[in-house]
């Protein structure tokens, strides 16, 4: 019994500790006040002024098309090196490329970030292409960490996929390339908008990388809130941060929910 | 049993190994399958009957030999251009597809117009009994169903050879039996040439116009069930189908079509009605299957194997259809032998602890190399 209680409260302070900065920040979100410790009733007028600013709207749009535009790639270029990893048997360098895959998964942000800035300026020296940083090179850098992440998700389901089935589709007549299509990625699906929503949410959250890649007129929304804070806690972030809690909360909820769906399927 | 040997073999299997790293899965291998006949591979894990199914159906590459199906090589052609169908022991059916859309997948795939992929589909579904279940996915079928889908599928494009890996393996004991009777019943009707590789013996035995006994990548025989079953080449053989007393022997003589033996461990003298190419002196064993043994309390006569051996009955297992009897021999060897319930109530069953008479007829006595 008393073992029971220490439990609970381990549990209570722990979720405490997690979940009260983000409880508070909803919290004040709807504060009447300018201040923003201070509690002046409840109000939607920083929601607002959010609606009302051009600079926020923009930023946003930013980020959501990024966002989209870097989870497809990267979850078409998971999906490849994921069956070249687990379908391809052994061959020579297997190792080497399943850890260069999964590298930028412990790499710090700052280092990822800056390696390809150099990259893209280099590039832009030697060949003229990307002519500026901005959306392509945010693309880009995105598409290129979210895929070691993707892969990890799909690489695992593939893992997990009878390859007998693949092995049935060729005895039945398909190429290598038809069984792909026809029976290897319908039966990723789940998997695969597992992967992009995780990529999805990790574009949206990234604030390091983004800063190092864009240019002039790519304002993310991570980096626009940074520098707003910079000038001053001001309330209309907090309401900011709120809709994006709930937006990614929302991503994640529904990334869990494909992630299970075939394995309830199954019983 | 359909007499085949006349026929050209339709697969010739020339020579054929397959080695994984230093390992041979598979050793050298000749074996020819006749056309319309049920053929068997029979061996426990590991011994290599599997590989050379995935050889035939193209999964594996052999490291050297030859397959001919009707006379062609099949070296280069990829599994989705062989004459070849497989069930597979997981039977592989698509989740994500109908049970008529899986059967449909091959036909699909070689462009059969429309019509006639759904005549064929809902003719071999009729032919499996799985007609009513055309519309249903593989999660809401039973074992057995999937089973029949498995088969349907890798039978509607009328392969040469149809491979098929532990057929009966995933289903329960009782359902084994019914769907192998089934099994031949739909072979009989199609007329394909099945390849069967299994591990167990009564499936095998009771399936195969022929079988093969496998053990570590070699072929230890071939031969029709009874053959392989009443006359086993080697201990190996004699011991994987079914029980058997091996006896220690030697020969001390021969006269005419008969031999004249000493079993080493009661130094009692027996008698093969045939000739055997061993000189005397020859160490050899015997084999002896359990339901060969004649056991009685009684006084009986030797069979044509002149030879009565005294023991004491250790233990009885009661099976219902028979009963088997562990024999402490007089001479310290332990035997097994099967005594058929015949009468519902017998007078004077034997019982632990009588002393039995065990003799047995020459003839049943299977020799191999010691």
């Amino acid at each position: 019994m008393q073992r029971n209680l220490f439990l609970k409260t381990c549990f209570f302070l722990g979720v405490a500790f997690l979940y009260i900065p983000i409880l508070v920040l909803i919290t004040f979100s709807f504060n009447a006040s300018d201040k923003v410790n201070v509690w002046a009733g409840f109000s939607l007028r920083w929601y607002r002024s959010l609606l009302d600013d051009p600079q926020i709207l923009e930023a946003a749009q930013n980020s959501f098309v990024i966002a989209i535009v870097s989870a497809t790639l990267a979850t078409v270029l998971a999906m490849i090196a994921s069956v070249v990893i687990v379908r391809f048997g052994p061959f020579r360098g297997r190792t080497l490329f399943t850890g260069m895959m999964s590298a930028p998964l412990i790499m710090p942000e700052v280092i990822t970030g800056i390696s390809l800035l150099l990259l893209f300026v280099a590039m832009q020296q030697l060949i003229g292409w990307p002519a500026n940083r901005g959306f392509t090179t945010v693309v880009l850098a995105h598409a290129t960490f979210c895929t070691a992440f993707a892969a990890v998700v799909l690489q695992a389901r593939l893992r997990s996929l009878d390859s007998s089935l693949e092995e049935a589709a060729a005895d039945l007549g398909s190429t290598p390339l038809r069984a792909f299509f026809k029976v290897t990625l319908p039966m990723m699906g789940p998997a695969m908008t597992s992967a992009w929503l995780l990529s999805f949410t990790l574009s949206l959250d990234d604030l390091v990388i983004a800063s190092f890649t864009t240019g002039p007129n790519s304002t993310t929304l991570p980096m626009l809130i940074f520098s707003k804070v910079r000038l001053g806690v001001s309330p209309d972030v907090n309401a900011l941060a709120t809709l994006i809690i709930v937006g990614i909360g929302f991503a994640v909820t529904l990334s869990v929910a494909a992630a299970r769906g075939p394995r309830e399927n199954q019983e | 049993m359909r007499d085949t040997t006349d026929k050209e073999p339709l697969l010739q299997i020339r020579g054929i190994s397959k080695a994984f790293g230093s390992v041979m899965a598979v050793d050298n291998i000749d074996l020819d399958i006749r056309e319309g006949e049920v053929f068997s591979l029979l061996g426990g894990s590991g011994s290599g009957k599997s590989t050379l199914l995935r050889m035939l159906a193209g999964f594996e590459t052999p490291t050297s030999g030859q397959i001919l199906l009707d006379g062609k090589d099949l070296a280069d052609l990829p599994p989705h251009k062989r004459p070849v169908n497989m069930m597979f022991q997981s039977y592989a059916l698509f989740p994500h597809m109908t049970v008529e859309k899986n059967v449909a997948y091959g036909l699909v795939e070689d462009r059969i117009p429309k019509s006639e992929i759904r005549d064929r589909v809902s003719e071999i579904l009729d032919t499996v009994q799985m007609s009513e279940f055309a519309k249903r996915k593989p999660d809401q079928l039973s074992g057995g169903q999937r089973q029949r889908v498995a088969l349907a599928r890798s039978l509607v494009k009328m392969p040469r050879l149809l491979l098929l890996d532990e057929p009966l393996g995933a289903l329960d004991k009782r359902l084994r039996e019914s769907t192998q009777f089934e099994l031949q019943r739909i072979q009989e009707k199609i007329g394909i040439t099945f390849i069967i590789v299994t591990h167990d013996q009564e499936e095998a035995m009771s399936l195969s116009d022929r079988l093969a006994v496998m053990n570590q990548g070699r072929l230890m025989q071939i031969g029709s069930p009874t053959d392989v079953y009443e006359n086993p080449h080697s201990r190996f053989v004699a011991d994987f189908l079914g029980s058997c007393n091996v006896l220690d022997a030697e020969v001390t003589g021969e006269s005419g079509s008969e031999t004249r033996l000493r079993l080493l461990a009661s130094g009692a003298e027996t008698v093969l009605p045939y000739a055997l190419d061993h000189p005397a002196g020859d160490k050899i064993q015997l084999v002896l299957r359990p339901e060969k043994l004649i056991v009685a309390r009684r006084e009986i006569d030797p069979g044509s194997s002149g030879t009565i051996l005294k023991a004491e009955i250790a233990e009885i297992g009661y099976l219902g259809h028979r009963s088997i009897l562990h024999l402490q021999m007089d001479d310290g060897t332990l035997f097994h032998a099967h005594e058929v319930s015949l009468n519902r109530r017998n007078r004077s069953p034997l019982q632990a602890g009588d002393k039995v008479n065990v003799t047995w007829d020459g003839s049943d006595v299977a020799v191999v190399s010691a």
